[in-house]
């Protein structure tokens, strides 16, 4: 499976950064990151039949769409400002594929849907994100990923008091 | 269902800002069902559904649910507890039960369980906790995670679990 290394290291040194630095006196970065077999589900047992949890991505195996589910658990501290989400998607398919999802925010009324699409070349990685400009700090998400595709990565953000 | 929904906000944030003493505040970690639990054996996979805002018994039968949320290890539980948030999307009353567990893991220590239950009104949310002394043999300390098991009725959801520990 051929994965982005580049990007994927890029990600987890931005992330280290982020954790060991203070916000402030008072306060800690408290940011989460696993892989996609972690936090995603196949929505329906329909889709678990074409859906592998691998060690580096939950990747659609099959010949057809599958919808799948993620809900990172996330600090209910103070969120940073900016960051809310980041979904990694990896295309191991042999042409490119156009992956979408709709994020959900929780934690507040009324819940916000946000719907976004990416399309990912063949052999590369794309990140979606959902950030407190979209209108909540705390996001899950549901995806289509379309065959060949899968979640690598899912970041969530925060802050601590 | 606004009541319920600001119970769940409300529960996160008084966690978070209550001091438990001095010099250690809470953290609170929140997950939805989807994040958190599966179901519990294959034959109920067909009636549930992983949705972004919860894990839903879809089916006309019962069904049973295991949660396991992330905590951070070797941080006391607060006393302020555990907690897991239902959803009744159905058009009928019902009572969800839920068995709190904790222990059994690394070493001879058998584990502790504390089985509760609400009543969940039609198209509501509501919790069920568990304080240090619902588990008292392991909540108060630290390095052991909380887990639970439900029973869902048809149309009865895990909507969020929290899991609130002592910074320091």
């Amino acid at each position: 499976m051929h994965i982005a290394r580049p990007l994927l290291t890029t990600a987890a040194v931005a992330l280290l950064v982020l954790s060991a630095t203070p916000a402030s006196a008072q306060s800690a970065y408290l940011d989460q990151m696993s892989t996609g077999p972690g936090t995603c589900q196949a929505a329906l047992p329909a889709f678990e039949g074409q859906v592998r949890k691998r060690p580096l991505a939950l990747q659609n195996e099959g010949t057809a769409s599958a919808f799948v589910t993620c809900a990172p658990p996330q600090f209910t501290g103070l969120a940073d400002g900016d960051y809310g989400l980041d979904v990694t998607f990896i295309n191991n398919g042999s042409s490119a594929a156009t992956v979408s999802c709709t994020g959900v925010s929780i934690g507040q009324i009324p819940t916000i849907y946000v719907s976004k699409a990416i399309s990912v070349p063949s052999g590369a990685t794309r990140i979606l994100n959902w950030k407190d400009t979209d209108g909540s700090s705390k996001w899950v998400t549901s995806c289509n990923l379309p065959p060949g595709t899968g979640i690598g990565t899912v970041q969530s953000y925060g802050v601590s008091i | 269902m606004r009541t319920a929904f600001t119970s769940i906000l409300l529960t996160g944030a008084l966690a978070l800002a209550l001091p438990a003493s001095a010099g250690s505040l809470t953290q609170s970690l929140q997950v939805n069902g989807s994040g958190a639990c599966q179901a519990a054996l294959p034959n109920y996979e067909g009636q549930i559904r992983k949705r972004p805002l919860a894990i839903q018994n879809e089916g006309t039968s019962l069904a049973f649910v295991t949660c396991s949320p992330t905590s951070v290890q070797f941080r006391d539980m607060h006393a302020f507890g555990q907690s897991v948030y239902l959803a009744n999307d159905s058009a009928v009353d019902v009572t969800v039960s839920c068995t709190g567990v904790m222990g059994g893991g690394a070493g001879n220590d058998p584990p502790e369980y504390s089985t509760k239950s609400v009543t969940l009104p039609a198209g509501t949310v509501a919790g069920i906790s568990w304080s240090t002394a619902d588990l008292p043999d392991y909540a108060p300390r630290s390095g052991t995670p909380f887990n639970t098991s439900c029973t869902l009725a048809p149309g009865v959801g895990v909507r969020t679990l929290y899991v609130h520990q002592l910074m320091s």
